[in-house]
């Protein structure tokens, strides 16, 4: 069986030989090729290069197009810092008042230096792997992008003060991330990861009047397109739990401080759980038999939902290899 | 007449509008301002706090409160003695260098504020000597407070902390960790005295130390 045959009968309640392998990786590549992270962000070849490394030597079932949030935000006209060593940034946030919103426009990612490049990663995966491995692009969420651009406490001030505005703001970042997700889908992807952390801060009122709305609409649209959606919330989403099974994503990934076996009770079926041991003190931190004891309680739930295995968030970059050893050969171990 | 329990109730549910005009009443009535403060304002932040840590509000409610608090305390100032606001002492806190995010930090500012501390924000991307630096012009300072958010930079913080535990001026303080990937082995291995899991655990702390 093949990753993507795993990946696609996982998704599908089938039987699969293993649960997938489904980590994420952006540093972490990125120093396995000897490169800075600021190269990793900028040449799709690099992105494509990490994600079959990772794929080859660790045993991830995807090749997954994520490096960094501030793609979007570039192509919306933010100034954005590519650091040498560190994560894209724009230090004068795009938007600064309400009023800037009305100035933001959505633009092809293909006329967007950094969005392409991404569509070129995807392209590029889907040529050397996309057979045998899932292809994974990636956006962001409306309430992520919104992050993005303005002030993060300002927004959500602003979900407060001035609802109006702000879905104003999640409509365009919405806009722009839904077109990036169908140019992805065009160069290859099977799935598009859409990244909405921000979400996991707001609480269950919030979410429900901002979060969920969108995530609906985006996971609706990227279906329609003929992709599967991997929904990314790292944090703290438990009291919110409810909501994100109502959000129809295909995968959602569940951050360490999450409880899978409450989560698979309240999620549907339908709905993969991905995760979910700590990336700091298991991968970065632990030993080879923490890892395979971290990875044997993730499986606990393989029969009451159709589980994929990670980590609760990205890899870290200094994560020993040996522990990336352990965890494909516990996850292998069945 | 607005009354103590009407600021409180104010802070409490983040209403930044209503808040000036309702502790200008209050003083009006012949409220005690260091009451207000401290029965008004700081108890009632210490509950947005406690129903943060709780998981019952969430980031957006406790901005909104901190915001309020904030505006009443300026409305306050004239009317405290010289110092009050700040009474619990000072704090120097920044996240350190190679580190972007700030939030986190923000709120643990905003905890600490409502606890009665006097803050001294370095901001982001922090050297190391900016900590040093700020304490030698800062000799009244109880606490320096360090944030990392990334695997990455838990060694920056790891060498902030080692440039202060090397210094004559570490006697005088308490050091303070926190941020998503650090725990309480770390901050042990790095010589913290103590690290706190969320913003509130923070002042929580930061006051026993100063206690």
């Amino acid at each position: 069986m093949n990753s993507y045959e795993r990946v696609m009968n996982r998704l599908a309640g089938k039987p699969v030989d293993r649960l997938p392998n489904f980590n994420l990786v952006m540093m972490f590549a990125a120093k396995q090729l000897g490169v800075t992270f600021g190269q990793y962000c900028s040449d799709y070849r690099l992105l494509a290069e990490g994600a079959l490394l990772c794929h080859e030597k660790y045993g991830f079932d995807m090749l997954c197009a994520i490096s960094d949030p501030m793609r979007e935000a570039e192509g919306l006209g933010a100034k954005v810092v590519v650091p040498e060593e560190g994560v894209p940034n724009s230090p004068v946030k795009r938007v600064q008042k309400l009023s800037d919103i009305d100035t933001l426009k959505p633009v092809d990612p293909s006329s967007s230096r950094r969005m392409n490049d991404r569509l070129e990663a995807v392209r590029l995966m889907k040529q050397r792997g996309g057979k045998d491995v899932p292809v994974v692009g990636w956006i962001e969420g409306a309430l992520a992008e919104s992050c993005d651009l303005m002030n993060m406490q300002e927004v959500f001030m602003n979900l407060l003060d001035e609802p109006e505005a702000m879905e104003q703001l999640m409509d365009v970042c919405m806009e722009q991330s839904l077109w990036f997700a169908r140019e992805q889908v065009k160069a290859g992807a099977d799935m598009i990861g859409l990244g909405d952390a921000a979400s996991s801060l707001i609480g269950h009122s919030l979410y429900e009047e901002f979060a969920l709305p969108y995530q609906q609409k985006m996971i609706r649209a990227i279906h329609d397109m003929g992709a599967k959606v991997k929904l990314h919330i790292c944090g703290n989403v438990n009291s919110v739990l409810d909501l994100i099974g109502q959000t129809g994503t295909d995968i959602i990934d569940l951050d360490f401080m999450v409880d899978i076996e409450r989560a698979a009770d309240i999620l549907p079926e339908s709905c993969c759980i991905c995760g979910n041991f700590n990336p700091v003190t298991v991968m970065y931190q632990g030993t080879p038999e923490l890892v395979k004891q971290e990875v044997r309680r993730c499986k606990q739930i393989r029969n009451r939902n159709r589980n994929f295995i990670s980590a609760g968030c990205e890899i870290p970059r200094d994560t020993p290899l040996e522990n990336m050893v352990a965890l494909k050969e516990a996850i292998e171990e069945d | 007449m607005a009354s103590i329990q009407e600021v409180y109730d104010l802070v409490a549910r983040g209403k930044a509008k209503l808040i000036e005009a309702a502790v200008q009443d209050a003083l009006d009535a012949g409220c005690d301002a260091a009451e207000l403060l401290n029965k008004g304002m700081i108890a009632a932040m210490d509950e947005v706090g406690d129903k943060f840590k709780n998981g019952e509000i969430f980031v957006p409610e406790m901005l909104v409160a901190a915001r309020a608090m904030k505006k009443g305390v300026e409305v306050l100032k004239p009317h405290l003695a010289a110092g009050a606001a700040g009474a619990a002492g000072k704090v120097i806190i920044g996240t350190v260098a190679g580190d972007l995010h700030d939030i986190g930090k923000n709120l643990v500012i905003m905890m600490l504020e409502s606890a009665g501390f006097e803050v001294i924000d370095l901001g982001v991307d922090v050297p190391h000597e900016r900590f040093l630096e700020t304490l030698q012009a800062n000799p009244d300072t109880k606490i320096v407070c360090y944030s990392a958010l990334l695997t990455t930079t838990m060694p920056s913080m790891k060498e902030a902390v080692a440039l202060l535990n090397a210094s004559p001026m570490r006697a005088g303080v308490k050091v303070m960790v926190g941020g998503a990937p650090i725990t309480q082995a770390f901050a042990d291995e790095i010589g913290a005295d103590a690290y706190t899991e969320d913003a509130a655990s923070c002042a929580q702390r930061a006051r026993e130390f100063v206690r």
